[in-house]
């Protein structure tokens, strides 16, 4: 046994110490092969098919050349992405990581998926993994898509809003949201073949977005039996107004769910509608507390119609609404 | 007897070394070549508010609220409890933050000390500070909480450093797993490290034998002691020091116990315990990577009061759930992770400090074979050794925080002298711990702050 032990703590010190010196000489290598690499690719991105540079930053190792890449994120200019993908691909990242992707071991998947995400490359291989058996791929592929914001790719990241995986659901969340305007007509189409989670999902990313056309699927989807979906749907017509947006917003401050009725306040707040003042007077007194904070709220945004609301409150028998308007108006007590 | 426990307390600690080697291996290919910009830049990110509670911090929250303020994280609320101060904590966060008084509307879930005043900071919005009057970092905890706008909580000392990327790694498991309760992270002690702007610029081992002992401990106590339960579901302790949690799970269970010393892993088991009951998400999960530094005490004086005052908090906590122990109720929880606290952390010194005095009786009275004590000693310390290189392995194949040469070598130089002295010091300091608590002791003891000197690589001097 002790012997054995010997053996080991011997095997243990030897590679503790033979990996500091590796390791440590790594580091001194990939240094100095930084150094060089830096403006051989600054000067590349400018003129990426010179192929006498391409040799040298070649000899430099895949280390030093995926490093290189990723100090250059995030990356914004259109041009340059387009220089990087091409540097890549005249380096032989491009075509190794498109054959990492069809690894059977979801680890090299991945990797190869976030290669060809910093590379901006793989455009041919890539949309076949958005439903990848592993999350962090189909996460990845979502995250690479908001750089290529086409109709079909589009479509199936709409699809994986209904993923079971929080992480792909914000990463397709988030996606959509940096593409912007262009993913409107897809959002609008796809939320007819998404599940009630990818629908709410949908309708907050068009909240933020508050592109005109998610107008009709809002009043839609405000009587939707999923509550998630009317809060949603709520959120989208607070962010876009108007007249019929303002009524059934009007309407969802009398749903049964507390999450509808704190959107739909808070979406009347967000408008300014001071004409609906009045009408959210009822939920400072709302059993639960969000409704009540959000009415507060909602209300102290419409200026003086709001506040004379909330005096009236103050000076009411309701205890609840009296405590929130108290706070609201700035009048607590401190330290409460 | 002791031989027994020997055997079983190993195979514990063989099986989460193991487990814990899997996680890294698996993590560490989780995040290779991850980008950060995902998490940290989108506008959907989930709301996290960080809590530090500072009961006379006058000489570490400036550095504390830097590194808060240079998180890099889209969707941040930062809530500086100042716990009734009697020292300069308020003036100077005064002076940092530029404070005017504020009125935000607020649900009073939990009962704690009265609130004189609550600050937001002019220059940086998303700061709110909290002038309560003492009620223990508990009771801090808890008025930060009501305060809390964020779905997420972040926990942690004033005297904790993040590292600018720590809360995009704890958001992490929330976005893995609708499952995740709470997030732990790697805490390495950040004396002897460079600090620049409240952020940990450069990794050094402390330069006193005591910090640097504790960086070992750490390295291992986080390895095997957290990491490990990952995969086996016993997971008890997030570090009061740093840790993510969901919001709403913590105000639902009535926040943090105010009259335990060990309040940070009381509150862990409770949660897990009402999970159980109750339902909803029920994992703990702890990531490996070093997101957070913390002071350790540079005395012995002070780390043995430290010593003692978590073994207290771990007897309190293990008594007020005992229901737990062997009870198939509470699954992995009850069956595996609260039986290893109850028996090997909380009674382990009890083991060894009778195996000591037995051995040392035996040998009096001569019952005992002096070369079966040799090689019994030889086998345990080669046995304790042999975790603690794996862990210096794992480290340096997986993060290498420490990267000069001399400083894994420092490390198993440390390993070497740990059980001669040092190690005997913690059994006397947990048993004294123990002691304290069946004596109902209820006090903190003492830490005495020195701060981080911009810069240096030294505490500095206050």
């Amino acid at each position: 046994m002790a012997l054995l032990e010997a053996i080991v703590l011997t095997a243990l010190v030897v590679a503790i110490l033979g990996h500091a010196v590796w390791a440590a000489r790594g580091d001194r290598l990939l240094e100095r092969r930084m150094r060089i690499g830096r403006p051989l690719l600054g000067a590349l991105l400018d003129r990426p098919a010179d192929e006498p540079r391409i040799r040298i930053l070649r000899r430099l190792g895949r280390r030093a050349q995926i490093r290189l890449f990723a100090e250059l994120e995030p990356r914004t200019e259109v041009a340059q992405q387009d220089a990087v993908r091409d540097v890549a691909s005249r380096l032989g990242i491009v075509a190794r990581a498109a054959r990492g992707c069809r690894s059977r071991w979801w680890w090299r998947r991945l990797y190869a998926t976030r290669l060809l995400t910093l590379v901006d490359g793989g455009a041919y291989i890539m949309p076949a993994l958005i439903h990848d058996p592993d999350q962090l791929v189909r996460t990845q592929v979502a995250e690479w898509a908001a750089l290529h914001p086409d109709a079909p790719t589009l479509v199936a990241l709409i699809g994986l809003l209904d993923d079971p995986t929080g992480i792909a659901r914000f990463a397709v969340m988030d996606t959509l949201l940096r593409i912007g305007p262009p993913a409107v007509p897809a959002l609008v189409l796809g939320l007819a073949y998404v599940g009630p989670a990818g629908i709410a999902s949908a309708l907050l990313v068009g909240a933020r977005l508050a592109a005109p056309e998610l107008l009709e699927p809002g009043l839609t989807y405000a009587v939707h039996p999923d509550a998630a979906v009317r809060a949603a749907a709520a959120a989208v017509l607070g962010a876009l107004g108007g007249l019929d947006a303002v009524r059934m917003l009007g309407n969802l401050l009398d749903d049964p769910e507390a999450e509808v009725r704190q959107a739909a306040s808070r979406g009347l707040g967000e408008l300014g509608h001071w004409q609906s003042a009045a009408a959210l007077l009822p939920l400072l007194g709302d059993p639960t507390f969000p409704v009540r904070r959000e009415t507060a709220i909602a209300l102290t945004a419409m200026g003086d119609p709001g506040a004379d609301i909330l005096r009236r409150a103050l000076g009411g028998l309701d205890r609840f609404a009296a405590d929130i308007a108290r706070q609201a108006l700035g009048a607590a007590a401190e330290g409460s | 007897m002791i031989l027994v426990y020997f055997l079983v307390a190993n195979a514990f600690y063989a099986a989460l070394i193991a487990s814990s080697a899997l996680d890294l291996w698996v993590h560490v290919r989780q995040v290779r070549g991850e980008s950060r910009w995902l998490v940290l830049e989108s506008p959907i990110a989930p709301r996290v508010t960080v809590l530090s509670p500072a009961h006379n911090e006058a000489a570490t929250i400036v550095a504390s609220v830097d590194a808060c303020l240079s998180l890099r994280y889209a969707n941040l609320e930062i809530i500086v409890v100042n716990d009734g101060s009697t020292d300069a904590t308020l003036d100077v966060l005064r002076e940092r933050l530029d404070l005017e008084r504020v009125h935000p509307v607020v649900d009073r879930r939990l009962k704690t000390a009265p609130v004189r005043a609550l600050f937001r900071s002019r220059s940086d919005p998303t700061v709110l500070v909290v002038d309560k009057e003492n009620g223990g970092r508990a009771d801090a905890l808890n008025a930060g909480l009501d305060l809390a706008t964020g779905e997420l909580v972040c926990v942690i000392d004033a005297d904790t450093l993040i590292d600018a990327d720590g809360l995009r790694r704890m958001v992490r498991p929330f976005l893995l797993s609708d499952d995740v309760l709470a997030a732990g992270g790697t805490i390495r002690v950040a004396n002897g490290c460079v600090v620049t702007d409240g952020q940990v610029v450069d990794v050094r081992l402390p330069r006193s034998f005591v910090g640097a002992m504790q960086a070992l401990e750490y390295l291992r106590a986080f390895l095997i002691g957290r990491l490990g339960w990952n995969r086996l579901g016993g997971n008890l302790i997030i570090s009061g020091a740093f840790g993510l949690f969901r919001r709403e799970s913590i105000v639902s269970a009535g926040g943090y116990t105010s009259d335990s010393v060990g309040e940070d892993m009381e509150l862990v088991v409770r949660l897990r315990r009402n999970a159980y009951e109750q339902g909803g998400p029920t994992r703990i999960d702890f990531i490996p990577d070093p997101v957070a530094w913390t002071e350790a005490p540079e005395s012995l004086r002070v780390l043995g009061g430290q010593r003692e005052r978590w073994h207290r908090g771990l007897a309190d906590t293990l008594w007020r759930h005992r229901r737990l122990l062997f009870n198939p109720r509470y699954g992995a929880l009850g069956l595996v992770g609260y039986p290893y606290f109850l028996f090997v952390e909380l009674l382990g010194p009890v083991v060894e400090a009778a195996g000591l005095v037995g051995v040392l009786a035996g040998f009096a009275v001569g019952v005992i074979d002096a070369q079966f004590a040799l090689l019994f000693f030889v086998v345990a310390y080669g046995m304790g050794l042999t975790l603690t290189f794996v862990c210096v392995l794992l480290e340096a194949v997986s993060y290498r925080g420490y990267r000069r040469f001399k400083e894994p070598v420092a490390l198993l130089g440390l390993a070497l002298l740990e059980s001669f002295g040092y190690r005997q010091l913690t059994v006397l300091w947990r048993l004294s711990g123990l002691i304290g608590y069946l004596r109902r002791r209820s006090d903190w003891g003492m830490m005495e702050r020195r701060g981080f000197a911009p810069g240096s690589a030294e505490p500095a001097k206050l």
